[in-house]
């Protein structure tokens, strides 16, 4: 089955990347225990730039084909050094959460970060997933706190109540 | 099955005036379309009859994102949209998904996977999720997953749906389905036009429009430059 190795790859990552925090598909799956549709690519956002330098990347088996990044288990991934979907990497890797995959962990996007970020992006199935299944844990208030306005937590709202969630 | 002169103008009326969201409510209906809420309850409940609308409670809904492909995509995915909208979900009494067992009994039985497996075997893009089947027969195979300890519930992953439209063309179908679904199933139709270009080629517009997206790619040095790397230079 595929989805184990999604775990192991992330914790692979997690030890020779040690500041990558996991957004995308590899954050909805660890939010949605492990269970969600995604493509193989995964995607991290990296605060400390030496982490990623490119000598450092190869001398740890990475490889650079077409502009894109692959580990040494041949899965492709995105780096991301400055903004994901408009959040400021800082802020991303300052609110990440740890999530535990077997005796190891990883760092992930915080849901509510994760879920603005699906919505910028237009993947709205997986933001129709994550305020599914993880609604009674979403903290609308730091949402707020993050969101560009109001509308777009109104809009987050307004999945919810589609969905028969909230009032 | 094609769409009728009225259908069609609310239908274009609505792709041209909503903006992509996540989310809808009746007043942005209204608004968008510069009527009344009457008006636009009347519209979304034709959104409905077509399939378009995944969830709706008290004026607030979510529609898939197929409802702004191509127009003249949307008579070819109709029966699609039909289908997915009277699924049947089931998943084991005891809460587990239950798709192995699932599939074993429903392809004994006769019948057509689409969307997440079917998609995945013929693109192995995404990873699938649920198990969308058409079975021969609807009422058989509910009674055969009922008596294997399988219940319909709304959060199932073994989901059935009735036998609509034409099936003589399965990768066609698969194809049809996966854009009728949207969101994601709108990648595992790219993924499958890709792959299989004769089979899905008779969506001419949507084709062409991803052929000609392919050569402009292509024109572009063999690949799409991701902002990581791009940002990773500028650092």
């Amino acid at each position: 089955m595929i989805i184990p190795s999604v775990r192991d790859e992330c914790v692979k990552i997690s030890s020779e990347i040690p500041s990558a925090v996991f957004v995308g598909a590899a954050a909805t799956l660890a939010h949605l225990g492990w269970y969600a549709r995604r493509t193989s690519d995964l995607d991290i956002a990296v605060e400390v730039a030496s982490d990623v330098e490119e000598a450092r990347l190869v001398n740890l088996g990475y490889l650079k084909l077409n502009d894109k990044w692959y580990t040494p288990r041949h899965r492709k991934i995105d780096i991301y050094t400055r903004d994901v979907s408009g959040f400021a990497v800082t802020k991303v890797v300052n609110d990440s959460v740890q999530v535990a995959v077997g005796k190891s962990t990883i760092r992930v996007a915080k849901l509510e970060m994760l879920v603005l970020m699906k919505h910028r992006a237009g993947q709205t199935d997986d933001v129709r997933g994550l305020i599914g299944n993880r609604f009674s844990s979403i903290d609308w208030d730091y949402m707020r706190s993050i969101a560009r306005n109001d509308v777009e937590v109104a809009e987050m709202k307004n999945v919810a109540r589609s969905m028969r969630l909230q009032k | 099955m094609e769409l009728r002169h009225p259908e069609l103008q609310m239908f274009t009326r609505v792709q041209s005036a909503l903006p992509r969201k996540s989310a809808y409510t009746l007043n942005d209906l209204a608004f968008a379309l510069g009527r009344s809420k009457k008006t636009a309850y009347r519209h979304l409940q034709q959104l409905k009859r077509m399939g378009f609308v995944i969830a709706s409670h008290e004026g607030v809904f979510t529609l898939r994102d197929s409802v702004f492909l191509p127009t003249s995509v949307i008579p070819k995915i109709l029966p699609s949209l039909l289908a997915i909208s009277q699924q049947r979900k089931l998943r084991l009494r005891n809460g587990d998904r239950g798709i192995e067992r699932a599939r074993h009994l429903l392809i004994a039985l006769g019948g057509f996977p689409t969307l997440d497996y079917a998609a995945y075997e013929l693109t192995g893009y995404q990873t699938p999720i649920a198990f969308y089947f058409y079975p021969n027969s609807l009422e058989q195979a509910i009674k055969v997953l009922r008596e294997n300890g399988y219940v319909e519930s709304p959060r199932g992953s073994v989901i059935l749906l009735p036998k609509i439209g034409d099936f003589s063309n399965p990768i066609q179908r698969v194809f049809h389905d996966s854009l009728a679904a949207g969101g994601r199933g709108i990648l595992d139709a790219i993924a499958i036009t890709r792959k299989f270009p004769k089979e899905t080629g008779s969506t001419d517009y949507l084709h062409s429009l991803l052929n000609m997206a392919l050569k402009v790619e292509q024109d572009m040095g063999g690949s799409d430059h991701p902002v990581s790397s791009r940002r990773m230079r500028e650092d």
